[in-house]
């Protein structure tokens, strides 16, 4: 029935504009009629999308004519009435097919005229908000769109991208549509009252506004809704207030129009005006195909959704990561890494190319040249170092049996005359006790790939002795190729020689001090020469007196000389003791096995009488598991002697009953052999223990302080340590640790 | 009148083989010898009552020769002691002396020297001896006397006559004749001088003179 109705209409339309319709035969109108201005930007945008649709979609003969009501601008009803007379004039000759009413106002100005305007065309539209401002009740025939302006879905983005946010300030102006506004706002943000501060900053003059905007905490989420006119009477176009707003604030603004989002807000849930604009272009295009359209007013092609500003987003520091998925962020600043990326990385990966080429052809030259100085630097420096090092250079090939040298190495062991130097020959300059051994040395270095230092004695070619010393290495050689030992030699006779003297004066030191040492036991020693002699004269006297007799006995005679031949014996050990100790010794160069039990049987000997005259007890615990050492017997008496002197002394103020020394031998764990001295004397200033075994330390009043010092360097020469405690209890503990003798030596 | 057969040589050395060889040599000197290897030994086994003289050497583990000696005078055994040692510090040797040694010999010693000193010990020990023996006596005839004839003992000794001493006592002069005869018999004396030696060397006190 109703299809029926507008075919008729349809008809009816044609046959009354068919003399307009003869001077653009077979054109479509259209007429775009808007409720504001023409300058406003959504108007502007939904124009320009209507129009492009409806081009691409009808491209032959279509006539698009675009009428602005200006009702914000001109709100008094005889606008309306004056705008529809002239309207009625303007295309009384003009059959137009499709009418788009683009606001609420101007759906209102048709529908209200739609007997005597626009006649037969069909009626679309869009709308901005709820329909309420036509009412509900739309002829079946009228369709089109709503572009959504919910304010809660924007106050929820706002809220995702400031979760800390405790205020909401909404802004509006002065107009009816401002006013219209702030009452759906009021009604629609209810909700939030509890969540957070709500204010309304509506119908203030422009100044106000922006100077209270200005004013509010960074956190703040300011909502503008739209001022076409402010307190003060003065118009404006929203976007423009928009601008000044957003410029003012010092809280990030959303807004509800994607026309603002160019004009500083952040973002908002909104509709697209350029969409609606296609929307209702493609629906106007299938109106003029003749199509039967139902039911299309509500529906929209894109939905609302999520905008926001990139730029916005960066000037209030508000994280991306934290927009809600599916919005859609305008004005990204793409670098241009991402806009020529292919491109960059194909010309980058040129230069780097040709960069490379250039580099590696450079390098190749420098080091081929470094390469030649280096070598030809090399061979001086060390042909300099060896020279000034006074080192000779050697190698020895294993398989050609060659022995190489140069340098110093000649005038050393005068090799380097010899045509041809073989390892025989060297070994043939080599003083003839230490040849087997380096034979060994050489052979074992061949194989295990190190010559570790090695001394001895070459005879130079003027016949006198030299020390040398010499290390070395296996060369590396590609496998399959037999080993070269390459090594350094060096003449090391002055400072064996100082060695040497180092040691004669160490040696005249410890005689120095074992000589005045037994100074002070010289009453002991006495009285252990003393002994025997008494015995002696003592027997030879009573022989005399037996022999005096009428009728001597013999046997008693032959007893009494037995007796003294034994004494005459034990006297003569002591002196021999005796005798190696004062006698200064020659520098000793092989040590002895030693015994250091029996050295201390030795030791308790020598001091005996001086322990009975000092009242000092000793006692002697000797481990019958001892493990020989090497050493040199009288130095290690000497350490013993002095420790013991020591121990006197110490023990010259304690009580008779508390003055005793224990001596003890003992294995140590690490395969030492232990030997200590341990008093019940007052122990050691706790001052003096730190150099207690530096010279010219002392306790003594007469003391000169080498004794310890001496048996310090005593125990250290033979390879061992000296030390010196407190006992937990009473007195001091020295001891002596020596490396024991190898099982083969 | 010197018997050496008489006195006995106590020889204290802790080394043996010197011991051995001074006891054969002093024995072949026809001495009595008893010899000991510690003044340990020695305290324990000797006869403080023989005759004889000690010869020790100072140099003995434990106890040495000066403490051995200060023991025999702690307990009153007044044997004349030699000392002999092997190292001859002249501190030792002094406070051997003081302490009453009879000599200090350096080891060696020659025979003639240890012989000497051994015969000076032995003739002061019988010197001693005697000494000793006749103090006991008159110890002992003191201690037969009655308080009355000791109180007159006293005044005898002081120089009092007859007569005076009767005067003190208020008595007669014949009573006091009478006890001076018993005291003089008792004490086996014959003279006042006599009488006065005895009670000398027993350390009587003769009567107090103020009196007079």
């Amino acid at each position: 029935m109703r299809a029926l109705w507008l075919i008729l209409c349809g008809v009816l339309a044609l046959a009354l504009c068919a003399p307009a319709a003869t001077a653009s035969e077979g054109s479509k109108r259209v007429l775009l009629l808007f409720e504001s201005e023409s300058n406003l930007p959504a108007s502007t945008i939904m124009e320009t999308s209507i129009r492009e649709t409806l081009r691409t979609r009808s491209p032959g003969g279509l006539i698009i004519y675009s009428e602005y009501l200006d009702l914000d601008r001109f709100p008094e009803p005889t606008h309306g009435a004056r705008e529809a007379s002239f309207l009625g004039e303007k295309y009384a000759d003009t059959a137009i097919d499709v009418a788009i009413a683009i606001g609420p106002r101007a759906l209102d100005f048709i529908l209200k005229r739609r007997a005597n305007l626009f006649k037969g065309a069909s009626l679309l539209f869009i709308t901005i908000g709820a329909l309420d401002t036509v009412g509900h009740d739309l002829p079946a025939d009228v369709h089109g769109f709503t572009i959504h302006t919910d304010l809660a879905p924007t106050v929820e983005l706002a809220l995702r991208l400031q979760p800390t946010a405790r205020r909401l300030v909404v802004v509006s102006g002065d107009s009816l549509q401002d006013r219209a506004w702030e009452a759906r706002a009021r009604q629609e943000l209810n909700s939030y009252k509890n969540q957070l501060e709500l204010t309304y900053l509506s119908g203030l003059p422009m100044a106000d506004l922006l100077h209270q905007v200005g004013m509010l905490p960074r956190d703040a989420i300011v909502l503008y809704l739209t001022i076409y006119k402010d307190g003060a009477g003065q118009l404006f176009r929203p976007v423009d207030a928009a601008k000044m707003l957003s410029d003012s604030s010092s809280a990030p603004v959303y807004g509800v129009y994607d026309t603002l989002l160019a004009m500083g807000i952040v973002g908002g849930h909104m509709d697209s005006f350029a969409a609606m604009g296609r929307a209702a272009g493609e629906l106007a295009g299938r109106v003029l195909a003749g199509e039967h359209v139902t039911k299309d007013r509500t529906s929209s092609v894109d939905g609302p959704a999520d905008y926001v500003n990139w730029l916005q987003l960066q000037r209030w520091n508000l994280d991306e990561a934290r927009l809600p998925p599916g919005t859609i962020v305008r004005f990204k600043t793409l670098s241009p890494w991402v806009q020529y990326r292919p491109q960059i990385v194909a010309i980058l990966g040129m230069v780097a190319f040709q960069t490379l080429l250039l580099a590696a052809i450079l390098i190749l030259a420098i080091r081929q040249r470094r390469a030649k100085r280096a070598v030809m630097e090399s061979e001086e420096r060390m042909a300099l170092a060896a020279e000034s090092a006074n080192l000779g250079l050697w190698h020895w090939d294993a398989a050609s049996r060659e022995f190489w040298t140069a340098n110093i190495f000649g005038p050393i062991i005068a090799l380097a005359a010899e045509e041809s130097p073989s390892f025989e020959s060297f070994l043939a300059r080599i003083h003839a006790d230490d040849r087997p051994s380096i034979r060994r040395e050489f052979e074992e270095a061949m194989t295990s790939g190190e010559l570790h230092q090695i001394e001895f004695r070459a005879i130079a070619p003027d016949g006198t002795v030299r020390w040398v010393a010499a290390a070395g290495r296996l060369a590396q050689r590609p496998a399959g190729r037999k080993a070269r030992l390459t090594g350094i030699v060096a003449d090391i006779t002055r400072r064996k020689l100082a060695e040497v003297e180092v040691a004669e004066q160490r040696g005249q030191l410890a005689h120095l001090t074992r000589v005045a040492m037994l100074g002070e036991l010289s009453g002991a020693l006495a009285h252990e020469l003393g002994q025997p002699l008494t015995a002696i004269l003592s027997n030879a006297q009573a022989a005399q007196r037996f022999l005096a007799k009428e009728t001597p006995d013999i046997a008693e005679v032959r007893s009494i000389i037995a007796d003294i031949i034994f004494d005459d014996m034990r006297a003569g050990e002591m002196i021999q003791q005796l005798r190696a100790l004062f006698k200064k010794h020659e520098i000793e160069r092989e040590f002895e096995l030693v015994d250091l039990n029996r050295t201390v049987a030795e030791v308790q000997k020598i001091v005996h009488s001086e322990l009975v005259a000092r009242n000092v007890s000793l006692i002697t615990h000797l481990s019958p598991h001892l493990a020989q050492i090497r050493g040199r017997r009288v130095q290690l008496q000497q350490v013993y002697l002095n420790l013991i002197v020591n121990a006197f002394d110490a023990l010259q103020d304690q009580k008779v009953d508390d003055r005793t020394l224990t001596i003890s031998t003992a294995p140590r764990e690490n395969g030492e052999v232990q030997v200590s001295f341990e008093d019940t004397g007052p122990g050691i200033a706790p001052e003096m223990l730190d150099n207690l075994f530096e010279p010219f330390v002392t306790s003594k009043p007469l003391g000169l302080g080498l004794g310890l010092s001496v048996c310090q360097s005593i125990i250290r020469a033979h390879g061992g340590r000296l030390w010196a405690s407190n006992n937990p209890g009473e007195g001091a503990t020295f001891s002596i640790a020596l490396p024991r003798a190898l099982a083969a030596e | 009148m010197m018997n050496p057969t008489a006195s006995t040589v106590f020889l204290v050395d802790d080394d043996p083989r010197v011991v051995a060889a001074l006891a054969r040599l002093l024995r072949a000197a026809d001495f009595e010898v008893r010899s000991f290897s510690s003044a340990e030994e020695f305290l324990r086994k000797h006869d403080a009552s023989a005759p004889g003289c000690a010869v020790l050497d100072i140099a003995m583990s434990r106890m040495n020769g000066l403490e051995l000696q200060r023991t025999l005078a702690d307990a009153g055994c007044e044997r004349p002691i030699i000392f002999l040692t092997a190292r001859g510090d002249i501190p030792m040797s002094v406070q051997a002396m003081k302490t009453g040694a009879v000599d200090f010999l350096v080891k060696p010693v020659s025979e003639e020297k240890l012989l000497a000193a051994i015969r000076l010990a032995h003739d002061k020990d019988r010197a001693d001896r005697l000494a000793r023996a006749a103090l006991a006596d008159v110890k002992a005839r003191l201690a037969t006397l009655t308080p009355r004839e000791d109180e007159i003992l006293r005044f005898v000794i002081a120089g009092f006559l007859n007569k005076q001493i009767a005067s003190e006592l208020g008595t007669a002069e014949k009573t006091v004749k009478a006890h001076r005869g018993r005291v003089m018999r008792k004490m086996g004396v014959r003279s006042v001088a006599d009488l006065m030696r005895a009670t000398m060397r027993a350390g009587i006190a003769p009567a107090n003179t103020t009196h007079l």
